[in-house]
């Protein structure tokens, strides 16, 4: 309970803040020239968003609390509380769309195109600067995981005929498998999967665009570095402490058998304050390398790609040989849809998510 | 080591990039042995073509700047002190003349331009 709540307040934050995480050159997912950044009109905009989602937030929080203290099933109330977390991705969604359509016309109503000179920026030593981790940091994972499945084929024989793969809220066993070649190496099966998408993700951020502004070249080598630096430490801290977690969870109940408890729910907790406090660390990191536009001198600005974009959310651009691009809205990434690897990224991210479900 | 690119100037693409990276051979930016980025990485990050990167890049290595090795590698040679080849020299002397024959045509006095080209060499040392 204390974790869902713990999400709750992480996500209703990350929520708020979002307008103010992007860089500054784009507002709601539409591309600002540099000359408009600080337009009153998009400053209020912003500051509107943030208070009727915190408003929101603080609403559900409260919600939350009453739900936690109130007599109800723990089951219920945690179905409950997630399909309120659900709600309010849902109304942020709405609103950013809202705010999206109207940043959209205020670019064309007052012509900001007509007035530019739209250039095209790069630098010649940020590729040497760029620190996102060598592979090497995403292939170590997975050859621990291809040790993990050796290491349980080589113990078959001791492994009993059924061993518990489900447990209820309390830790207790509710759920059985039946031994088999497969089913005893499905554990690690879905963290190599998670491994390698994470290992596919890294690549991409290191060869994603590093998208810098005309006029304030200096600071935004500065936030694109950083960003790199801090997503991809940030990848790998979340890519150890899961491969922790499953190897320590597939050798309690397979190997163990049946000690998964004790070992598992303490290691839980670790991995979600890994999880969570890192994002808040990486989003501080994040918000601190933010560029600002102090001196504007020229109607120059950085030549933009809004037309690969649908909603200032899905990114389609067959000229661009990029699998990532940073999201237009909000931290983190997302794929262009125009490389065909995405797919198979997608699919690999998903894949874990359907075999816990349908198994 | 900044490179700034205009689509609406007369210039095309390849040739402000190729005429920005020899500025900073010239300027010492650049040194003997620098890599410069990769084609692809040069063409994702200013979001134009790998094509018209490469025509650059094929271009400084035509000029004797950069040698274009295997895994996309581009490496500056020029920049060192060396004795140039007198035909190396004439080539020089061949693209100066027209644009000196030009400015001279248009007026411009014989002194302003000596100091108009001290003023340009300055910026290199």
């Amino acid at each position: 309970m204390l974790i869902i709540l713990g999400i709750f307040i992480i996500v209703g934050i990350l929520e708020t803040m979002t307008p103010h995480l992007t860089r500054k050159t784009i507002v709601f997912g539409v591309s600002i020239p540099e000359p408009y950044v600080k337009h009153p009109q998009l400053k209020l905009w912003k500051k509107h968003y943030s208070q009727v989602i915190a408003g929101i937030a603080g609403l559900f929080l409260v919600g939350q609390i009453t739900l936690y203290l109130s007599p109800i099933q723990e089951e219920k109330a945690s179905l409950i509380s997630f399909i309120l977390l659900y709600v309010m991705l849902l109304l942020s969604s709405g609103l950013y769309m809202s705010y999206h359509v109207k940043t959209k016309k205020l670019k064309v109503q007052e012509q900001w195109e007509a007035q530019i000179k739209a250039v095209y920026v790069t630098d010649l030593s940020i590729r040497q600067n760029e620190e996102t981790l060598s592979p090497i940091f995403f292939s170590v994972p997975i050859i621990i995981t291809l040790a993990l499945i050796a290491f349980t084929f080589m113990n078959y024989e001791s492994i009993p005929d059924v061993f518990a793969t489900h447990w209820n809220g309390a830790g207790e066993v509710d759920g059985w498998t039946q031994k088999s070649r497969l089913s005893v190496i499905s554990m690690p099966l879905i963290l190599l999967a998670i491994q390698i998408s994470f290992f596919m993700m890294n690549q991409g951020m290191k060869s994603a665009k590093i998208q810098l502004s005309a006029q304030a070249k200096e600071a935004s080598i500065h936030r694109e570095l950083t960003q790199r630096k801090y997503g991809s430490w940030y990848l790998a801290a979340i890519n150890f402490s899961m491969t922790i977690l499953f190897v320590v969870l597939h050798y309690t109940t397979v190997i163990l058998q049946d000690q998964t408890a004790p070992y598992f729910f303490p290691l839980f907790l670790v991995f979600n304050v890994v999880t969570l406090g890192g994002l808040l660390v990486f989003i501080w990191k994040l918000s601190k390398s933010n560029e600002r536009f102090d001196e504007v001198h020229t109607n120059e600005t950085a030549v933009t790609d809004d037309q690969y974009w649908k909603w200032g959310v899905f990114y389609c651009n067959k000229n661009d040989p990029s699998l990532l691009v940073p999201k237009k809205f909000g931290i983190g990434w997302t794929v262009n849809f125009a490389n065909k690897w995405c797919y198979i990224l997608i699919a690999i991210t998903l894949l874990p998510i359907l075999l816990v479900i349908f198994i | 080591m900044q490179i700034q690119l205009d689509p609406n100037s007369e210039l095309q693409l390849y040739k402000q990039l190729a005429n920005q990276i020899i500025e900073c051979i010239a300027s010492g930016e650049l040194k003997n042995g620098d890599t410069l980025p990769s084609v692809r990485a040069m063409a994702t990050d200013l979001g134009i073509n790998v094509s018209t990167v490469s025509k650059s890049y094929h271009e400084l290595e035509e000029k004797g700047l950069i040698e274009l090795k295997p895994k996309a590698k581009a490496v500056i040679i020029g920049g060192q002190k060396r004795e140039l080849e007198e035909t190396e020299v004439e080539k020089v002397e061949n693209a100066l003349k027209p644009i000196m024959a030009e400015a001279f045509a248009r007026g411009l006095e014989k002194e302003q331009m000596t100091s108009l080209f001290q003023r340009i060499l300055k910026q290199w040392k």
